[in-house]
C-alpha cells in the first residue's frame, strides 16, 4: 500500500477495497492516501459501484452469521474438550505402556533363547566310543582325549563348562607314546583312578632305554608310558601336551588319564 | 457500613495461557468462553453446518492447546486459535467430503422464478435468513480454499489484513489479492440476490 507518486494515478482494485475496508487507517500516510483516493473516486463515479457492491456483500455476510449453538451443544463440546487432552494422554500412555511391555517381553524371550543356545550344556549322554586308537584322528589332534575300547569302565563325569573325559581301564589300552613336554607333569596313577590325581616328575619314573636305534626312549610307571622330554620331533605335540598337562593339573580332583597317542 | 465490591479481574490471554501452562486447567474454560463464538462463526462458514462446525471448534481448541509450544507468543491467541480452527475446518470438510455445492444457477432459477431479486433492505421480498445463508454458503463453497479461508477470516472473524496475513502466514499483499478475487467471484455468484 505505497503512497502513489506522480500523475495520473489510478488506485488498484485491491487498494480501493482496502480503502473501503478501512484498512488505510493503519497506513502511516493514511491522510495523503485517503485524499488521493477520494479525489480519484470523485473523478470516476463508476468505481463507486464496485465499492458499494463490496459493502453490500459485507452486509450480506453480517446478516447471515450463523446462530449460536444452544447452550446444551456448547456444553457437550466443552465436556469433550475438557476431558480430551487428558484422555488423549491417557490413551497414549496406555498405548506406550502396552507397546513397551510387549517389546520388553519379546526382548526377554529372545535373550533367554540366546542364552539357552549359547550357554554350555551338559551332555545329555556321552556316546560310547569304540575305535582303534591309532586310527582315531581325533585322538591325535585333541589335547586331551581318552580313548577307551570296549565298554567304558571309568565313571562318566559331567561338569558344566569342563571337558569331560572318560577313563579307560589299564588292560584296555596300551600307551605307545606321550608327547615329550608333558612328561614333567604327566598324569599317572593306577586305574581306576580314585580321588585326586597324582602328577609324576621324571625322576619318579623308570626309564627304559630303547632296544635299538629306531626305538624311542620310553618311561614307564605302572601302566603309563612316556618318552623323555625332547626325545622326538613332535614339537607340536609337545606344545599341545604342555597345554594338556596344564589342563590336567587344573583339575586335580578329576580322575583323568592324559594320553597323546594310543594303540591297542 | 459501605460495601465495596471489587470489579472482576479480567485476565489477558497471555496471563491465562501462562496459568494453563503450569497446569491450571480451569483457565481453559475462560479461553473457551472467550473465543468459542468467533471460532464457531469461522468454522460454520467454512463447513456449512452446525455439527461439523462444532467438531472443528473442538478439534481446533484441542490442537491449539496441545501445541501451545508452537504458539510461542508470536501472535495473539485469537489469531493462533483461528488459524488452527480454520485449518481444522478445511481438513474436516475435505475428510467428510463436503457436499458439492449445488449449482447456484439452478438454485437461482428455482428461487428466482418465484421471487424478485431480494435483499435485506427489502423485507417484502426478503429471503428467509436461513435460505440466504444457504445460498451464501454454497457460493463460498465454490471459492478455492485459500480464498475462502482468507475471506471468511476477514469477513466473519473481522480480522484486519495484517491479522489475516499473520494467521495464514502470507503477506498483506496476498491477503488483498485473495480478498479481491474472492469478492469478484462472490459478486458474480450472488448477483441475483444483490441489489448493486
Amino acid at each position: 500500500m505505497n503512497v502513489p507518486q506522480g500523475e495520473p494515478w489510478t488506485p488498484s482494485h485491491e487498494l480501493l477495497a482496502a480503502f473501503a475496508d478501512g484498512e488505510l487507517d493503519r497506513h502511516p500516510q493514511r491522510e495523503l492516501l485517503r485524499r488521493q483516493i477520494e479525489t480519484w473516486l470523485a473523478a470516476h463515479p463508476e468505481a463507486a459501484a464496485a465499492l458499494e457492491a463490496q459493502l453490500e456483500l459485507e452486509r450480506l455476510m453480517a446478516a447471515t452469521v450463523a446462530a449460536e449453538p444452544s447452550p446444551r451443544a456448547w456444553h457437550r463440546v466443552w465436556r469433550r474438550l475438557h476431558g480430551s487432552p487428558r484422555r488423549r494422554w491417557g490413551r497414549w500412555t496406555a498405548a506406550l505402556c502396552l507397546t513397551g511391555a510387549a517389546v520388553a517381553s519379546a526382548a526377554a524371550i529372545v535373550v533367554a533363547l540366546l542364552v539357552e543356545h549359547t550357554a554350555p550344556q551338559p551332555p545329555a549322554e556321552i556316546p560310547l566310543v569304540k575305535a582303534k586308537a591309532a586310527d582315531n584322528a581325533a585322538s591325535r589332534g585333541a589335547a586331551a582325549t581318552v580313548i577307551h575300547t570296549g565298554i567304558v569302565a571309568g565313571a562318566v563325569q559331567r561338569f558344566r563348562g569342563f571337558e569331560v573325559l572318560e577313563v579307560a581301564t589299564a588292560d584296555e589300552i596300551e600307551v605307545v607314546r606321550v608327547a615329550g613336554a608333558d612328561t614333567e607333569t604327566l598324569v599317572a596313577g593306577r586305574l581306576p583312578l580314585v580321588g585326586p590325581m597324582v602328577l609324576i616328575e621324571p625322576h619318579e619314573i623308570d626309564i627304559t632305554p630303547p632296544a635299538n636305534d629306531s626305538a624311542r626312549t620310553e618311561v614307564r610307571k605302572g601302566m603309563l608310558w612316556t618318552p623323555l622330554p625332547g626325545d622326538d620331533d613332535d614339537d607340536q605335540d609337545d606344545a599341545a601336551a604342555q597345554n594338556t598337562a596344564g589342563t590336567a593339573v587344573a583339575f586335580p580332583i578329576f580322575p583323568l588319564v592324559i594320553c597323546r597317542e594310543l594303540r591297542r | 457500613m459501605a460495601v465495596v465490591t471489587a470489579a472482576p479481574v479480567t485476565l489477558s490471554d497471555s496471563q491465562l495461557l501462562a496459568r494453563f501452562a503450569v497446569g491450571e486447567r480451569s483457565v481453559l474454560e475462560e479461553l473457551f468462553q472467550r473465543y468459542r463464538g468467533l471460532a464457531y462463526r469461522v468454522a460454520y462458514r467454512l463447513l456449512g453446518n452446525e455439527a461439523d462446525a462444532l467438531d472443528a471448534v473442538q478439534e481446533g481448541f484441542i490442537k491449539a492447546l496441545a501445541h501451545l509450544d508452537g504458539f510461542q507468543g508470536r501472535s495473539t491467541f485469537k489469531t493462533w486459535l483461528l488459524r488452527v480452527v480454520s485449518n481444522a475446518a478445511l481438513d474436516l470438510g475435505r475428510q467428510r467430503g463436503r457436499r458439492e455445492a449445488q449449482s447456484l444457477e439452478s438454485l437461482a432459477r428455482s428461487d428466482h422464478e418465484q421471487q424478485e431479486p431480494l435483499t435485506l433492505e427489502d423485507p417484502a421480498h426478503r429471503l428467509h435468513r436461513g435460505d440466504l445463508r444457504q445460498v451464501l454458503d454454497r457460493a463460498l463453497a465454490q471459492l478455492p480454499p485459500a480464498q475462502r479461508q482468507t475471506f471468511v477470516l476477514h469477513a466473519d472473524a473481522e480480522l484486519s489484513y495484517r491479522e489475516v496475513a499473520e494467521v495464514l502466514g502470507i503477506s498483506i499483499g496476498t491477503v488483498m489479492s485473495r480478498l479481491y478475487y474472492a469478492r469478484q467471484k462472490l459478486r458474480a455468484l450472488l448477483q441475483p440476490w444483490m441489489k448493486s
